[in-house]
């Protein structure tokens, strides 16, 4: 027992008891294994892969073919949108479900961790390593080489609002994902609905929209829309998806720690 | 202190029905301060789902308790960081080590220096006998390397209330004998709440026993209690020689209410049920060896077995209370 004496009592409220450990375990998944450089590497390749393919590389072998850097911008914006998106549903889709079926869960559950915590430690955590590498280390390397590139200016800070967009966007789908793997017991349904909400949202505002001609505007997807030509030097043409998209992630995120609450192990 | 204090688990009515089945049928259990607690069952009693009520793994139907003075439904996450609790089925994350499990485990109750942190690691690897595989990761591991990681994992906080569900499982003799041994140094700092089905282990270590079956309660009572029966005191004798005699003699006496006897061998089995336990133990032996045609092979008190006791229960559906 002569350990013990010089170690403290961990003192959480009860809510938010065992949070910091599980936001240190989450981030060790990321930033303490090869994960990091990995995603880093896919992501390169794939939202800046095709920037320096088109910026770089075609104008080097055919400048008659090369397109223009603006065009270019909006292919990385449009693969940031699209792709980013399946990327956050890969990469979240076995977070609560994954813990479900092996038993880790169970097994975090029977220590003093708060089911508030479970979630909210999974949310900070895979977040902050999304936004960080697909978001913020991407743009910024986009950024760059459209800097060194020349042909069109960027100005910085409409630049970082519009990757803010992208990244908005993406956390819809993060608690998207999260609420799901506190509904359901396989993967499937949690990527399947996913998908479906991305695809089918654009289908499914056309039709309200013949009843409510404003509904479309609330649409997560609208953000995407508005990021290019944010990032162009253009304004911001409206707050209503920004604004509906963070209620409905925090109503997502709500809703994921009131179901987990009621989950039986 | 009042009697409700020294009461570490304390439950009343408590229930859990999954649709149609009853799993636990009102259980009211009642576990004292350090003391090593065997709770039996033939699989499917309702024991796993009892030690998931009281750590809020599980909701109640109907019913409820306390652990500590702690509700099981509000303050779970209370009672949790007084815990250490062992599962039938553990699942740790296989990435990590087994010093990464404990490490893991160890930061959702201490905080302070790490090389204090470190040694407690190193003592409970140490107590399991995991030290050499320490730094191994665990996905490598046997099902008894497990079920040591479990016990240490279970107890690098030091907790106030052990709960171990089957701990035994999936250990040689050898590791059994280590988890019996670990338990009975714990004795005196904690509570032991255990659930198992080798019964020499439970006999071997517990002072008070719980069997349930069915959901249901059918008895509770401390060990010795439990395994002197409730059908009256009997002794058993063992001899040699014609027993007419000595028969007649002991039938005579008003404190002796009957005599069961088997033959096997040429070897005669007594069992003598007595009212006055006292005058039995000083006169009953010498009314036998009047006879000195008679040779008493064994005697004494009759002592049930727990497996005696569990099967007459279970199967008998008797009810025991103490």
């Amino acid at each position: 027992m002569s350990s013990i004496s010089s170690l403290q009592i961990v003192n959480e409220s009860p809510w938010r008891s065992g949070f910091m450990n599980m936001v240190r375990k989450e981030n060790s998944l990321w930033w303490g294994t090869r994960k990091w450089w990995v995603q880093s590497l896919i992501w390169f390749l794939i939202l800046n892969g095709i920037v320096v393919l088109l910026l770089w590389i075609v104008p080097a072998v055919d400048k008659e073919e090369a397109p223009r850097a603006s065009e270019v911008l909006g292919v990385f914006f449009g693969f940031f949108g699209a792709l980013s998106t399946f990327g956050v549903m890969i990469l979240m889709q076995s977070a609560i479900v994954g813990e479900k079926n092996s038993g880790t869960a169970a097994w975090i559950m029977s220590n003093p961790v708060s089911r508030g915590a479970f979630i909210l430690a999974k949310l900070i955590a895979n977040g902050i390593a999304i936004l960080t590498i697909i978001v913020v280390l991407q743009g910024l390397i986009g950024y760059m080489q459209f800097f060194l590139h020349g042909e069109i200016v960027l100005r910085p800070i409409p630049f970082m609002a519009a990757l803010g967009l992208q990244g908005l966007h993406l956390m819809f789908y993060l608690t998207l994902a999260l609420v799901l793997g506190t509904f359901f017991n396989g993967r499937g349904p949690v990527i399947g609905i996913s998908i479906a909400v991305l695809i089918g949202q654009d289908l499914l505002g056309q039709l309200i929209a013949m009843k409510f001609p404003w509904f479309p505007t609330l649409m997560p997807m609208r953000l995407v829309d508005m990021a290019l030509p944010l990032a162009q030097g253009g304004t911001l043409s409206s707050y209503t998806p920004v604004i509906a998209t963070t209620l409905m992630s925090l109503s997502f995120l709500l809703l994921a720690i009131w179901r987990f609450r009621r989950e039986e192990f | 202190m009042e009697m409700s204090d020294n009461w570490v688990i304390n439950t009343h009515s408590l229930s859990k029905s999954y649709k149609d089945v009853e799993a636990l049928k009102s259980l009211d259990l009642k576990v004292a301060k350090n003391s090593i607690f065997g709770f039996l069952g033939p699989n499917g009693a309702g024991k796993t789902t009892t030690i998931k009520l009281l750590l809020g793994l599980i909701r109640p139907t109907s019913g409820g308790g306390s652990v500590f003075g702690h509700d099981i439904l509000r303050d779970n996450v209370e009672i949790r960081k007084r815990i250490g609790y062992l599962a039938q089925n553990p699942s740790y994350y296989k990435h990590m080590t087994a010093r990464e499990t404990l490490r893991f485990r160890a930061r959702f109750f201490y905080t302070g220096p790490k090389d204090a942190l470190e040694n407690r690691i190193a003592e409970t690897l140490e107590m399991a006998g995991l030290t050499n595989k320490a730094d191994r990761p665990i996905k490598g591991f046997s099902g008894g390397e497990l079920q040591r990681l479990g016990i240490a994992q279970a107890q690098v906080n030091h907790p106030d209330l052990l709960i171990l569900d089957e701990p035994a499982a999936n250990l040689d003799p050898g590791g059994r004998r280590d988890v019996l041994e670990v338990m009975e140094r714990l004795r005196k700092y904690t509570t032991i709440f255990y659930s198992t089905h080798i019964l020499d282990d439970v006999q071997q270590v517990s002072d008070t026993v719980a069997i349930l079956n069915h959901g249901e309660l059918v008895a509770q009572a401390p060990m010795e209690e439990l395994l002197a029966g409730n059908d009256g005191t009997i002794y058993t004798v063992v001899m040699e020689g014609d027993p007419s005699g000595a028969q007649a003699r002991v039938t005579r006496r008003e404190w002796v209410s009957s005599i069961d006897t088997t033959s096997m061998n040429g070897r005669i089995t007594w069992r003598v049920h007595v009212t006055d336990e006292e005058v039995a133990k000083s006169d009953l032996l010498r009314l036998i060896l009047a006879d000195e045609d008679i040779k008493v092979i064994e005697f004494g008190r009759k002592q049930y077995e727990l497996e005696e006791v569990f099967l007459r229960i279970v199967e008998g559906e008797e009810n025991v209370q103490y």
